[in-house]
């Protein structure tokens, strides 16, 4: 599904560089739920934003289901972004003055469904994450934890094969923690990939795979 | 397409009051502004236009005092090389005074202004007046430029600042619609298609403005001279800012059809490759 060959990212500053990413080589296949580790600044945001087709890496080739993303242009790497990936976030990135509906609504009006078309697949990625009778709250009303379930509905909405979830429980206590967590399990049950990057160790018992990372290696993988 | 429509008033109702704000003050400022260089480009030739018609009703008599037997020589000759004469003359050695008579404005300037070297000491009532006139146009054209550019920085100003501070605070939302699956181009398209959708009206008002400005101006214009004076002022320089408006609109819907054009081109392409 993912597979990601020699990738290295370098940022630079004038004329000195520094290696976020040194040859990093994995492949994450169907349904997996990878749980990615490591410390503040050992690469593993980037790795995310990688994979995503957010940014480029400078060297090795990433690939989403065979198809070389790197000498994709912009508005390819979009699309795939918006017909493949589901994004999570720490922050939640939801808009707080649309209801819990219309933030989730707005990947599916980036397509041409008609609305009753979306009206259906609102309620039941809603009704996956347990927030039907919030639909219609503003997201800036909602707990942390509600709002990372509506992130995560709206991640699904389109029906993506991949989900990437940066830190997902970053910023909720430890029954939201749970319930995000398990929502996550149950989606790479359903045979999406997950890749969650995390530095809760907690997280560990819900992925089938681990990749530890450090200064932008993999130093181990179970 | 619906579906984007649909997108697009969910955001225009989340930036709504920002967005209205913008419009009024832009408005007021793009209103102004215009007018200003309206009167500082109209202005000369309306004066100009004014003296010629104020100085059709005067006698273009000119008097040359306190000439030498030389300078009076000087001078008859370059009144002769016009078809006229020199009247009354009268006096002696350093005391000659002479009269001369033009037939038109535009004569009358012609020969004061070659006989004028300085040395002379010239009298005309209409020279005086037309003199300080036009003292007057440079005065009110400096003014009014002046104005119209200071106006026109803040526009300026206040726009750039005014999108930049939407675009910081719609930064998150941006975001989102780009990890969502929108490229830069759709991103910058919409926004410049949101930017356009409030700037029309805004220049709309602004011409409004513009001819309330107008009605001020053509006061104090009466006061200061006549009212023919004010009379010859024309005002179109808000309908420029109309125009320019209609750019924008057109560049924002020229980038989302580009947008749409290199998907389709391009897919094409693709295809045949």
């Amino acid at each position: 599904m993912i597979q990601l060959t020699h990738i290295t990212k370098e940022y630079r500053f004038g004329e000195k560089s520094q290696t976020v990413l040194n040859d990093i080589s994995i492949t994450i296949s169907e349904g997996e739920c990878v749980g990615c580790f490591g410390a503040s600044g050992s690469g593993k945001s980037t790795l995310l934003n990688i994979i995503g087709l957010l940014d480029s890496p400078s060297g090795g080739v990433v690939s989403i289901a065979g198809r070389d993303c790197c000498r994709l242009t912009d508005r390819e790497r979009a699309e795939i972004r918006g017909e493949r990936i589901g994004f999570v976030f720490q922050s939640f990135h939801l808009e707080p003055r649309y209801t819990v509906w219309q933030n989730v609504e707005v990947p599916l009006l980036l397509t041409n469904l008609k609305s009753t078309e979306r009206a259906e697949r609102i309620s039941q990625v809603l009704a996956k994450v347990g927030l039907e009778v919030m639909a219609k709250k503003k997201a800036s009303l909602l707990s942390g934890g509600e709002q990372q379930r509506v992130a995560i509905a709206r991640a699904i909405v389109r029906n993506p094969d991949i989900i990437l979830a940066d830190e997902p429980c970053g910023n909720l206590d430890a029954e939201n923690k749970e319930t995000v967590m398990r929502i996550l399990k149950s989606l790479s049950n359903e045979g999406k990939t997950v890749l969650i990057v995390t530095h809760d160790r907690e997280a560990v018992k819900f992925c089938t795979r681990i990749l530890l990372l450090k200064n932008g290696k993999i130093i181990d993988e179970k | 397409m619906k579906n984007r429509v649909h997108l697009l008033f969910m955001e225009l109702r989340l930036c709504g009051l920002r967005m209205l704000v913008m419009a009024l003050v832009a408005s007021c400022l793009m209103g102004l502004s215009m007018t200003l260089m309206d009167y500082a480009t109209s202005i000369p030739k309306a004066l100009q236009t004014y003296i010629v018609f104020k100085a059709e009703f005067e006698e273009y008599e000119v008097t040359c005092d306190w000439m030498n037997s030389d300078e009076l020589a000087f001078v008859e000759r370059e009144v002769q090389e016009e078809g006229l004469s020199l009247e009354e003359i009268k006096g002696e050695k350093n005391h000659i005074h002479a009269k001369f008579k033009a037939n038109n404005y535009e004569q009358c300037i012609r020969i004061v202004d070659k006989i004028n070297t300085g040395d002379f000491a010239i009298s005309s009532e209409a020279y005086t007046a037309i003199k300080r006139l036009l003292d007057d146009i440079r005065f009110f054209r400096e003014l009014f430029w002046g104005l119209a550019i200071v106006s026109s920085v803040a526009y300026l100003v206040f726009i750039i600042c005014g999108e930049a501070m939407i675009l910081l605070r719609e930064k998150t939302r941006l975001r989102i619609l780009y990890y969502l699956g929108w490229s830069r181009y759709r991103i910058w398209g919409d926004q410049m298609i949101r930017f356009s959708l409030y700037m029309i009206p805004a220049s709309l008002f602004a011409k409004l403005l513009g001819k309330m400005y107008e009605e001020h101006a053509s006061a104090i214009l009466r006061q200061l001279f006549s009212d023919e004076a004010a009379l010859f002022i024309p005002t179109e320089g808000s309908w420029i800012m109309l125009g320019w408006m209609l750019l924008m609109t057109v560049f924002g819907v020229g980038l989302l059809l580009l947008w749409y054009l290199r998907r389709v081109l391009f897919s094409n392409v693709e295809r045949v490759a």
